[in-house]
This record gives structure tokens, sequence and C-alpha cells, in this order.
């Protein structure tokens, strides 16, 4: 029949488009990308990486977290607190905690110890990826892996120094995996951060300069084989720091209990031979240097003094030129500037950079006192004891006196900078630097002006940098290695050679050699060296600790923190408008030794794989 | 030809012939109180603000946010929106029935987990043409309003709050003069809220049906105008306009009988909803106006000479709010919404009898364009402007849409009607395929696309058992190959004990697809989760270029994708019985589990080194029960009818798994409590004096809190677990979520004569509020007012004369940011019960020669209210918000049949 067989058909065509599994598929445009799109063009490969140097450099910068504002320099007792809502202010009143605050974030520790992980899978990712990419030459693959292990290998070395042994990823993310693997060792994940820098100094090129054709300098800032062999050369030397190379480990040292194994957070005894190695590390990269064009700014050269303007002018180019002789990585600053505004937020300050708020981190008093005067000698400067403001002519003359590189990283009332000579926009004789008032009163019962200014506000970076708003913060320096070479040497008894290389670095910023030969007092000049060297560089939070330096609770990370303060006229800053100046007590830093290692988030520690580490 | 849902269900009872009376324009609101196992939540009474929150059963899984429509609407069939439902016209309406056990739901696979509401549209009839005329007008006016204090009021606790965030030391802000001027009246105290809101808001309604036909074609046309105003004290002019929703719907239902074989209906529903609004959101404008204090500034500044408008301004509180209502001109948008609906069936009784064969095809479309006339203003104090703004002249803004939806679906269905033995046979085919092209403006979103094959056998012996099985096998567009496809069984049973009484069970199961899914910025609403996506972020710099503006972006993996990723998973059960007793009271009792599984989680209990530690997977369940019960006592006395009816609901849900961490305490975990519940610490009164040493520390051997310092008249916290600490492991369940465990409708009808009664009172018991989630709560934070409650605050200044320390009722105030004060605590948690008359209607109809009926009535909705949110907080108990004030209406109408 004609009409059945019309709703037949009708029924089974309906049945039939619709069981069409096509139906149901994905609309093709989606505008979102794929893995296969992803990996097969050289572009959207090139951005895989793009995005783990975005996140994996700025470990220990803010927004890498760090203390999101400013950088770690205001927990190590060298800039002061920053504002009450900074994380860094937080820690310096109440110290590392586990728990996230009210509003769901944790700002606890100066670390995000998730962003590691994003990091090091998207390397895996690139790493086991990247060979079906066919717009890259085999060479060119062989580069962007050799990039994609060097970040894991950062990331491993800033968790190894922060946290001790951490858990060891080897592959990208695949959610079939058991993915509940508990803490290495320290030893271990000391190792497998080697491996990965020895997989990336097999692979990573010497210079980027002309590696393609036409290229010229396009890639600069990559990775090369120098920041393998300086990463090496770095996380050596942090394992063969007493923290964990010691007969024992620290919480037995200061009784601090912990249920879980002690090789986590500890090399498992004393090895001389952790600093053998490190000497050769650094003595490699050093070497490497000289082949690629790398080395010290250092006009007076091995065994000469540089006098005082070259001083200024070599060690301002040594840590603020951009892709310089001295430099073997440095954080470019990424193009959404979120690092960049956050460090300045108090960092680094000029009329081009916006004053006011930056200001609020000023240089303390306690690290103000490492400097020297120009010939080696300590320079008296007010303490809280006194009972009256100095005149500041007595502040003039120390100004005067103090060494180069405090003047090219501080810029100071009255006497302002070097970093930026005859630029009135870094010498503003504006309101804004150093604790001043213009309240007599507040000058006689000698209490703080302001608080957060400080003696002075820092510069460093933008030596000679003009209207240059940006800056690119120095990772690996390579002055680091002289004075880690300095204490190695040292702490094995091979006096002549540490004197030999911490005496460059003191001559390269104009100070006259020393001849030390006793050890623990040749130690303590090397690590007021390191402080004075690498102000601001976030070296000092580390160094501290993992020497478990002695003052650590009561002059560095913890105890009375002090700012200078200074009395003008009619809010005039220049040496006419200034009176006196006087120190005065601002705050005190938490310190507790288990902040020695950092802790990890409680609600990490809850899913019940990681174990807490010790006295959280 | 029921196919919506087995015999053996119990779908809804249509309570009381009034149900739809309606004296605003929403349709949804009309449906509260009237369906057993519905649960209606109006919002807000803003004009054309959409649909009223409604839940069936309670709320069954957390996947979407509490504030969303979980349930499927389906009209004639054919599923929509609930766009297309909320401003309906009542006469267009047949029958809302209420989808909700297994047995009712088990043709409709994913779609059917949170219950079906099914809406069947009124349908010609055989006979001469019956038209009907009905028209309304009334008033609304406002439930709740919660005023801001004055200037002297705000300024007296103003100073109270400014010493408490200076050392506790009496340090007035405001003067004794400012005082005295604010009270003399010659400081500036404007009342931003009367200024802004007034108390009437008028409604109007008409419509006009046709129904009628012939044995071959009947037809239904309906034609519809509603005109409802808002509560903005501002007039309808060429520069300004009250927010307002106008609404013209038509709708022409035809059946047309093609011989014997095939009939063939064509139906066309469709409106324009015309809203308009000044060019400021209804809701900023309330917040400002909740949170301006009321000596900032007079509404105008006397000095400006600005030719166009002189309003005042400052850059803290910018949007003056009488300038938001008449200095930036209005903006107007039109949606055009409909559903068209062709049918064909065909009865193949020549082939065997009862066998038949339907094809249906749905289209439905909607689309928001807007246009606006706008200006600015310049924002004076003294004269001088004070912000950039400068004031302009009204211009007209060009047109612009803000969507576009298209939906078309088809439907074919193969069913039998027989008889077997001493039984009765049905058996039912259907499949459905749909596709919905959205907005697209996300790419999950741009379609979505599902194709249902369900299918009944159902068997009654001797009208005395039913027994049914369904099925539905349903492919979602969501999920990988292999994944789309989930199939749905169920099988319900009925049994007539006698006339008197009848049994019912069923159990089946259902999914779900929708998933309120995010993270990283990145809505997907649970759809595609099983591929990986990279996005593009993060740029990275090389070379020796400056480093701003430029670099290379980045690109990273987003979350982890679930190549196993389906759909939720219901399995719901349910005993029922049907009774009548006394042969006047009709008993409808059920009682239902629903077992969730499969719910769409964020892991949070993924490790951080699995790199993206954010993966969606199937890992929820949530079990929800309770008792569904409806009473309807129906009688007669002599000349009077009269009828009671009581719908019951308690659905209690608790989260089984939901991907929580581990808590430090099984008591801070909000795993196996309800879905939302309040979660927070335990307050236990005021820090006192004697609570601090010297240095202003909390005194030893008080527990320290680590949410900032604190300082007397602070809210005082319970440590739990006793660590000398109070911090997040003190957390504890506090309350109810915000919706109800328990509803209670009840109601009636009488009628007497000409004279007819109709009383509709809805309760709901067991949720609660949260203060905090109201800035208004907060006094003085970020600039803002303070309210009546503000003066309950704790205060000591014995300087001052003021000393609460006994009487307190509120923490101490402060103009900062209060991190302790301001977190979730029993303090802040009130429960929110309450008893509310809905609708009450009085009608008599007229008796007139040629005409069927004339009937005059006066209705009243929201007439009466007792709740304590409402008494003590000034909070409608059913919106919940402040701000915009919910509304009371009555109105007057007319209803004319011949």
């Amino acid at each position: 029949m004609k009409k059945k067989s019309i709703i037949a058909m009708i029924f089974v065509a309906v049945l039939g488009v619709s069981s069409c599994d096509l139906f149901l598929e994905m609309p093709e445009v989606t505008g979102s990308v794929y893995k296969e799109d992803v990996f097969s063009n050289r572009k959207d490969t090139e951005g895989m990486l793009w995005r783990a140097y975005h996140r994996g450099l700025r470990e220990g910068l803010p927004e890498g977290w760090a203390i999101n504002h400013g950088t770690l320099a205001s927990l190590s007792g060298e800039l002061t607190r920053g504002y009450s809502w900074h994380a860094g202010y937080n820690l310096v009143v109440n110290g590392p905690t586990t728990v996230l605050d009210a509003s769901g974030q944790y700002q606890g520790s100066p670390a995000n110890f998730g962003e590691n992980w994003e990091v090091i899978r998207a390397c895996w990712l690139i790493i086991q990826n990247i060979d079906q990419c066919s717009e890259l030459t085999a060479e060119m693959k062989e580069y962007m892996k050799g990039e994609a292990y060097g970040l894991i290998a950062y990331r491993y070395m800033g968790m190894f120094q922060r946290w001790g042994g951490v858990p060891i990823v080897r592959q990208a993310n695949n959610m079939d995996d058991n993915l509940e693997f508990p803490r290495a060792t320290a030893l271990e994940t000391l190792n497998f951060t080697l491996e990965m820098i020895k997989e990336a100094e097999s692979r990573l090129p010497d210079t980027w300069l002309d590696i393609e054709p036409g290229c010229g300098d396009k890639w600069e800032g990559r990775l090369t084989k120098g920041a393998a062999l300086a990463m090496r050369a770095r996380v050596l030397t942090f394992a063969s720091r007493p923290l964990f190379n010691s007969a024992k480990p620290y919480t037995q040292e200061f009784g601090i209990p912990f249920d879980g194994d002690e090789h986590l957070i500890w090399l498992g005894g004393y090895d001389e031979q952790r600093y053998k190695d490190a000497i050769a590390a650094h003595l490699a990269l050093i070497e490497w240097g000289k082949a690629h064009g790398k080395h010290l700014i250092f006009t007076a050269g091995e065994g000469n003094r540089n006098d005082f303007e070259t001083a200024i002018s070599d060690y301002g180019r040594g840590v603020s030129e951009l892709n310089g002789p001295e430099t073997i990585l440095a954080f470019k600053i990424e193009s959404d500037q979120q690092v960049y505004n956050n460090m300045t937020e108090g960092y680094n300050w000029s009329n081009y950079v916006d004053a006011g708020e930056r200001s609020q981190r000023g240089l303390l008093t306690n690290f103000l006192r490492l400097y020297r005067d120009t010939e080696g000698g300590e320079i008296d400067w007010p303490t809280t004891d006194e009972t009256a403001p100095r005149p500041i002519s007595d502040f003039a003359d120390n100004i005067d006196k103090i060494e180069p590189r405090f003047r090219v990283d501080i810029c100071v009332p009255g006497k302002f900078g070097r970093s930026n000579d005859g630029d009135s926009n870094w010498n503003d004789a504006i309101w804004y630097m150093g604790s001043l008032t213009s309240d007599p009163a507040i000058a006689a019962s000698m209490s703080r002006a302001i608080e957060g200014r400080g003696v002075g506000c820092p510069t460093k970076f933008y030596y000679q940098a003009g209207a240059r708003r940006w800056f690119e913060f120095p990772l690996f320096r390579l002055a680091e290695n002289y004075l880690h070479l300095a204490e190695a040497y040292n702490e094995i008894g091979e006096t002549a050679n540490a004197l030999k290389y911490l005496n460059i670095i003191r001559n390269r910023a104009g100070l006259p050699s020393v001849s030390e030969t006793d050890k623990a007092k040749l130690r303590e000049l090397i690590v007021r060296e390191k402080a004075l060297e690498f102000f601001e560089e976030n070296q000092r939070y580390y160094d501290v600790k993992h020497w478990k330096h002695p003052d650590i609770g009561t002059k560095i990370l913890g105890g009375p923190m002090t700012e200078i303060s200074y009395l003008c006229i009619d809010n005039n800053n220049t040496m006419e408008g200034l009176v006196s100046y006087w120190d005065a007590y601002s705050y005190t830093g938490y310190w507790h030794p288990k902040w020695f290692l950092e802790p990890f988030r409680q609600d990490e520690v809850n899913k019940g794989i990681i174990v807490q580490n010790p006295g959280y | 030809m029921k196919t919506r849902s087995l015999l053996t269900g119990i779908a809804a009872l249509l309570l009381g012939a009034s149900a739809y009376s309606q004296d605003q324009a929403n349709f949804t609101a009309s449906l509260a109180g009237r369906y057993p196992g519905l649960t209606v939540t109006v919002r807000d009474a803003v004009p054309g603000s959409g649909s009223a929150r409604m839940m069936i059963r309670g709320i069954g899984s957390y996947a979407e946010s509490a504030d969303l429509n979980t349930l499927k609407i389906y009209v004639d069939g054919f599923e929509v929106k609930s766009d297309y439902i909320n401003y309906l016209s009542a006469e267009e309406i047949e029958s809302v029935e209420v989808l909700k056990d297994a047995s009712d739901l088990a043709l409709y696979g994913m779609n059917g987990a949170n219950g079906v509401l099914y809406i069947t549209t009124k349908r010609g009839t055989e006979g001469a043409p019956k038209i009907s005329f009905k028209t309304s007008g009334g008033v609304q006016t406002p439930i709740n309003k919660a005023k801001p204090l004055g200037s002297y009021d705000y300024a007296r606790l103003y100073n109270q709050a400014w010493s408490n965030d200076n050392g506790m030391e009496w340090d007035p802000y405001y003067d004794a003069d400012a005082l005295a001027a604010y009270k003399n009246g010659t400081g500036v105290d404007v009342g931003w809220y009367d200024e802004v809101f007034k108390n009437t808001a008028t409604y109007g309604d008409a419509n006009l049906s046709i129904r009628g036909g012939s044995q071959l074609a009947k037809y239904n046309v309906v034609l519809d105008y509603a005109n409802q105003q808002g509560f903005l004290n501002v007039r309808n002019t060429d520069r300004t306009h009250n927010v307002s929703m106008v609404k013209y719907g038509v709708r022409t239902n035809l059946d047309v009988k093609f011989g014997k074989v095939l009939t063939v209906s064509m139906d066309i529903g469709g409106r324009l909803e015309d809203r308009a609004r000044p060019n400021y959101s209804v809701y900023d404008l309330a917040a400002d106006v909740m949170s301006y204090p009321s000596n900032i500034y007079p509404i105008f500044d006397e000095i400006s000479t600005d030719p166009i408008i002189n309003l005042s301004g400052t850059a803290a509180h910018p949007n003056n709010p009488v300038g938001s209502l008449i200095g930036l001109g209005w903006t107007t948008s039109r949606t055009k919404v409909m559903q068209a609906n062709f049918k064909f069936r065909e009865d193949l009784g020549f082939i065997l009898p009862g066998l038949y064969i339907q094809e249906g095809f749905s289209f439905y479309s909607r689309t928001v364009g807007n246009t606006a006339k706008t200006s600015t203003y310049a924002r004076y104090i003294g004269g001088v402007p004070q912000t950039a703004d400068v004031s302009t002249y009204l211009r007209s803004q060009g047109y612009w849409s803000s969507g576009k939806e298209r939906w078309m679906q088809g439907n074919a269905i193969l069913g039998w009607d027989g008889t077997l033995g001493e039984g009765k046979l049905g058996a039912l085919l259907q499949a459905h395929i749909s596709d919905f092209n959205g907005n697209g403006s996300q790419f999950y979103n741009w379609k979505y696309r599902y194709i249902n094959y369900s299918g009944s056998l159902r068997y009654s012996y001797d009208d005395r058992l039913d027994a049914a099985l369904g099925f539905s096998f349903f492919g979602s567009d969501a999920y990988a190959p292999g994944n789309r496809y989930v199939f749905y069984p169920t099988l319900s049973l009925g049994w007539k004990v006698s006339d008197d009484l009848k049994l019912r069970a069923s159990a089946g199961f259902t999914g779900s697809t929708e998933a309120y899914v995010g993270i990283d910025g990145f809505q997907t609403d649970g759809r595609y989760l099983y591929e990986q996506y990279y996005t593009w972020t993060g740029s990275f710099v090389t070379g020796m270029g400056p480093n701003f503006g430029g670099g290379v972006s980045g690109i990273r993996p987003y979350f982890n994708a679930t190549p196993d990723v389906t759909a939720e998973k219901s399995l719901k059960a349910n005993i029922g019985a049907d009774a009548k007793v006394l042969g006047k009271l009709t008993v409808t009792g059920d009682v239902f589990v629903d077992l969730r599984s499969g719910i769409l989680t964020l892991d949070r209990t993924l490790l951080d080194y699995h790199g993206l530690n954010s993966a969606y997977t199937n890992l929820g369940r949530m079990l929800n029960a309770g008792v569904d019960l409806s009473l309807v006592w129906a009688d007669r006395q002599g000349e009077l009818d009269y009828s009671a009816f009581a719908n019951i609901l308690l659905a209690r849900n608790t989260i089984l798994e939901m991907g929580e961490v581990g808590a430090k305490f099984p008591y801070n975990a909000a795993t196996g409590h309800p879905y939302g519940s309040r979660m927070g610490l335990e307050c236990i009164g005021f820090y006192e004096l004697k609570d601090f040493d010297l240095d202003g520390a909390v005194a030893e051997g008080l527990p320290v809190p680590l949410f900032g310092s604190v300082q007397p008249g602070d809210l005082k916290y319970k440590d739990q677990d006793g660590d000398g600490y109070i911090d997040e492991t003190d957390v504890i369940w506090l309350g109810n979520p915000s919706y109800p465990m328990l509803t209670v409708d009840f109601g009636g009808e009488l009628k007497w004569g000409s004279f007819d009664l109709s009383v509709l009172f809805t309760s709901s018991f067991g949720s609660t509020v949260n203060l905090l989630d109201y800035s208004e709560w907060q006094p003085f934070i970020g600039y803002s007012t303070a309210f009546e409650w503000a003066e309950g605050a704790w205060a000591y200044y014995p300087e001052a004369g003021l000393d609460t320390r006994k009487s307190a009722t509120f923490p101490r105030l402060t103009t900062k940011q209060n991190d302790h004060n301001y977190r979730a605590s029993s303090f802040w948690v009130k429960n929110n019960n309450f008893l509310r008359l809905k609708n009450l209607e009085l009608g008599y109809t007229i008796p007139m020669r040629g005409v069927d009926g004339l009937r005059v009535y006066l209705s009243g909705s929201n007439l009466l209210t007792l709740s304590s949110v409402l008494s003590k907080y000034k909070m409608d108990p059913e919106a919940v918000s402040y701000g915009y004030p919910a509304a009371r209406s009555i109105c007057a109408g007319v209803q004319l049949t011949f």
C-alpha cells in the first residue's frame, strides 16, 4: 500500500538521520586548540615553550608568588616589608603558615608549590611531543628539548632550596597514571635535578646569536649551555651548605620534632666532596664563559683594584646591562608585566617608574650596616640607643665615603644615587625617598618618621637606564660563581683560592683586598660580600638559611628591624633642607628554625601523600 | 495519546480553577504553591527580570549552581528554554504537569534527572466559536523597604567606627556642629531610597481568545497583552524611562483532519517582549541606593551653571542615584521568542487497530535587539566637576543584538494501544532529535545536540494491575564517541486495591548532561571535557628589544581532559498511594529517593604535582529523599461548594562525595551535609575589654584568632579543636542551605451562588540566609552607608556616653575591611521560615443574557507575609535581597465569555 510505505519511509528516514553519529560530533569550529594542532607547527610548538619560560623563570619572583609584591629582599632584612596587604608583610609578621587566608588564597609561604608542576608537566609535554613538529629542524628540536629540560631543572632547583625532597615527575600528565607517589628524598631530588641539567647541557647551544640564518639577536635571552652550567654550579653549592650537608639534620640541632624520614630534608651526612663538586662546576662555567664572551665586567682586571668611578661603572653594568657579558640568564620580563608591576611596587624607583607607592620598600638600617667605606673600614651609623639625632653633616660624610655599590643600588635624600648621573628623574628632590619628616617633634622623640621608606630607595638594575622602565632581573650572574668558589675553597681549607676569588669581587667593587686566613672570619667576610654584591637579587633569603647563619633570627630574617629617619625643612630633601637623621625601631621580623625550609600548603598535605616539613 | 509519561506515573494535579490567576506578567511566578513537588521561588519584582527559581522535589545534584533552574521544560512535546514560558499567558495553557518520579520521567533520559515541567497548550474544541475576553489592572506596592540611615544617624555611628579604628580612643570624625546640622536639617541629608523608589507600580493586561471548530478543523487563537511598570521614581518621557516590560503575545493552535487517517496540527506561539529601563542597570542603581551615604552631596549642585544638568557627584560616589534615573537616558530591548510546532498523526487502524504514527517538527527562535537613547552628566561639587564626565544632550544609539537562539527538534512516534487477553497493552517507540544553536559566545555553547530513542511497554490487567517498562537510549554531543549514549531503563507498577485506594511503585534511571563547570575563567557547561584543549596565554619576550607590549604568545594545556566523562546518573525510586477517604478527601502521597552518581566534579583531591590539578570527573554522589504529599478535600453544603487542599513537600539531600580534600577534622567537612549548607565558625559572643592584655593582645589562655588583629567588640569564635588558634580547622556546619527543606502550601475555594473566593498560602521551612552575602551588613566598608542594625553595635566610650557592652547585637563598627568579623560564622546565618498569603481572589459572576459569563473579580497577591527575615532584616523571604523591593499587588479584572 502506497500510504503505508510512505509512512514507513518517513519513519525510517527520521531514525536513519538521527542514528548517524556525525550528528553528535563536536563542532569543528570551537575556537580552541588541540594537541595535534599545537605540535603540528612551529609557532604553536614554540608557544608551549614561551609559556613554560613565562611561568618557569618567575620562580621566586612576584606573581611566581615569592611574596607577590616586591621580592624576597623584604624577608631577608634588606628592604622593608611593604604594605600591610602584601603577602610578604604577613610573612614578616607571622612567619610561614600552612592555611589559606580568608579569600581562599594561600600566601603563607613565599612559594607557589602548584606552579612548579604546571611548568614541569608542560616541559615534559614539549619533550615528548616536539618530534611531531615538522616545521622545526632536527637541530632546533634538540635545542628546544634542552630548554625544556633546563626549565624542569630550574624549578627543581628552586624546590630543592625551599623544601628539600619533593616528588619526582618524569613525564607529561596522564590521567591514568598513579598520581599518589610521595616525596623523594633530598638526595634523590638533587640527583634528579642534576640529571635534568645534564640533559639540558647536552642539547643547549652556546649562544642563540645568529643560530638560524638571519635571526640575528632575535632569540637572545633563551637558555644557553651556560645557563645549564650555572644551574649545576648553584644547586651543588646549595647541596654543599650546612643545612643539607651536615652530620645531623637541622631538626635535631634545633629540637624540631619530626616524625617523617629525615632524608626528606637532609642529605644524610656531611661530605666534603660536595664542596669539591661545587668548585668544579663553578670553574666549568667560568671556563665556558671565557670561550663564549661571558665574563665578569672588571676593567682593572684580576689582581688589580678598580678606582671608585670604574667600580661604579663595572658593577652598574654587571647588574643592569641587558644581555651583558656578566649575565648568564636574566628574567625577560613577560609582556603582561605582572612580575614587573609587582616587583616595582616598592622596588626600584624613579620618576619614570611611577614614584609614590613604589617607594614603600626602603633600605633597612640592618642591611645598611653591612656596607663599608671605600677603604674597607666600618662606617659609624646611628643606632637606636642614641639619645639625639645626628647632624646631617654626619650623614653626608658617611655617604661620601661609602663604597660604590651602595651608590649604584640606593638613592638617598640629599646625596641621591649614582645609577643615572645627571638625570634629574633619578635624582629628584621630591619627597618619596627615605623616611622624611618636617616635624621637629618627631625628630625630638626619635621615632620613625614614615614606615617603609628607610634610608633610601633602591635603584639597582637601572644603571644608566634613563627613561627605560623595564629591566631584566638577573637570574645567573657570574659574580655569584666567584663568591661561591671563595665559599667552597674556604670550607675545604684552600684559603689562598678562597681569597683569590673573594678579592676579585672586592677589587671590582673598588674595595681593597683582604688577606684573612682564619676560616671562620674569612667565611664571615665572604657571607658579607655575597650580601652586598647580591643585594635585592633574591639570594640572601636562601643563603642565610642554607648557611644556618647565626644571626638569622636576630638581625636578618628575624629580630628588630630599624629604619633611618630624616628631619628636613619644608619637605626639602636636598642637602640644604636636611637637618638631622637618626635610627628608629620599625618592626620585628619573625623567625623560627622551622623556617629553614618552607611549609607545604595544609590542604595539599591533607590529601594524605605529602609529608609536611618539620615544625608546621 | 499520553506519550509524555507512563500511565503509572503521578505527574501533577492541577488544583483550583483559578490556578493561573495572574496579577503580574511572569508566568513562572504564578506556578507557586499549586503543584505538588514543585517549589517556585520568586526572585525579584523587576519587570521582565525572568524566571522564578523552580525546583522539582528539592535539589538532587550540586552540578549546577543552586540559582539555576535545572528542570527541563517541554511545551507540547518539545523542549524550550525557560525564557519561553516566563511570559506565557495563562489563557494559552491547558495544563501544567510536574514530572518527577521514574515512571513520569522514563522517556526523558538525560533530560530527566532534575524533573520535567510539561506544559500543554489549549487546543480548539468542536462547536461554535467561544470568545473569551479578559482584562485586569492593578497596582503593586513594595513589601520590604530597607532604607539606609539618615545623615545624623550615619554620622553618629561613623564616629564610633572611626574611633574604633583609631586606637579605641574617642575621636569623632564628625564634630558636634556637623551632627547638629544633620539633626536640624541644615546639613546634607538625601534619602536616596525615597528619591529613587516610589510606592506604587502599575500593572495591566488584556487578552482575547477565540476557540472553536468542526470535526474537520479546530482552532484556538489567543491574543495577549500586558504592561508592567516598575518602582522607579521616574516618568516615561523622551529622556527618561521607568523599568518596565510590555508584552504582546499571539498563539494559533490548529488541528485539521484529512480523511480518516491523517490529522495535522499547526501551532505557533510567539511573543514580543519590550523592556525598557534607565540607561543604568537597575540592580547597580539599587546597589548604589543601598550603599551611598545620605550626606555625600545634595542631589543637585546649586552652584553649577551647567546648561544641561547640574547633578552632584564625586569620584568615590560617582553614580548619583538620581542622576542614574534622569541623567543617562534610557535603553530598550525587544525580545522575539517563538515556538512553531507541526505534527502529523496517522491513525493506522486499518493495519492494526490502535496503531498510530506521529511525526512532529518544532522550530524555536529567540532574538534580542536593543536600542538606547543615551546621555552623560558632569559630576559637580560646588560648581567644580569631580570626574572627567561632561554633560551631553540625549543622543540615539544604534541597534545592537544581544541574543540569537535557534532550536530545531524532530520527533517520530510509533504507538499501539490494543488488548491482550483480558488486559490492555500499549507500546510506544519514539525518536526525538534536537539541535540547539546558542549564542556561541563560548565555544562550548555554540551548539547542543541530542538524540533520544525512547519507548515503553504498558500492560494493565482488569483495570486493577498496571505494569510498565520504559526506556530511554539517550545520546548527547557533550561526550566522546563511546560515552555519548546511555541506556536508562525504568520499571513501574500500579495496583488498584479498591476504587478508593491505588498503590504505586516505580524505580528507574535518568541522567543529566548540564553542569555548571568552569575553571580558569573557562566555562564549559560540562561539555567536551573529553578533549584536551590548549590555550594561548602568557607571552614571553626574547631578543634585545623593549619588553613591554611585545613578546610571542605562549600556549598551555587547559584543565585535564577526562576522556571517559559522561552524563550524571540518577536512580529514582518512588512508592506512593492515591486514596480517597470518606469520599471527600483525596490523598496522594509518595515517598521518594533519588540517588545521584557521576556528578561532574572538580577533583580537588588530585595532588599539586599532577601539574594541572584541575580535572572534572564523574566522581560526585548525592542522595535526595523525602515525602511528597497532597491532600484535597471537596464538598458541597447546600448552596456552598467548597474545597481545600494542601501540598506538602519534604526533601532533604546529602552530599555523599564531592571530591573534597580530606579535612583535618571530620566536623570541618561539607561532605555529609545538604548541598549549599552554611559552613563557618561558631560565634560565642563579643570580645570584652577583659579579654585583652595591656598590650592589646588577646589575653593569655584565650585562643588566638588568625584572621587579623582583634579588639573589644569583635566577634568571638569557638576554638573547636582546642589548639589555641581560631583558624580554618574550627569551621563547622552552621545551618541549612538557602533553599527550603519543607514547603507547605495550602488553600481552598468557596463557591456560593454567584460569588467565588479562592485563597492560597505558601510556607517554607528549613532554609537560611547568610547576612554577610549582603553588603548592607558591612556598614561603612568601601565608603558605604549604614542601616538600622548598625545601631546595635558594640561600643564603649564612656567619655561620649556610649556603652552598649551589655546590649550589643552587632560587632563593633569599623570603616576598614575586617576579615575577622565579616567572615562566615553562626552570627550571620539566620533561619528563613515564612508563611505567606500568596493569593486571594474574590469573584462575582453577573448573570447576563447572551453571555456565557461575565465575571468581575478582585485579586491580591503576597498580601500578608509572616517572616522573621522580613520583620528583622527587611528582606523579602523569597527574593532574599536588598535594594529593589519585592512586590505585593492588588488588581481588579473582568472576564467575559460568549
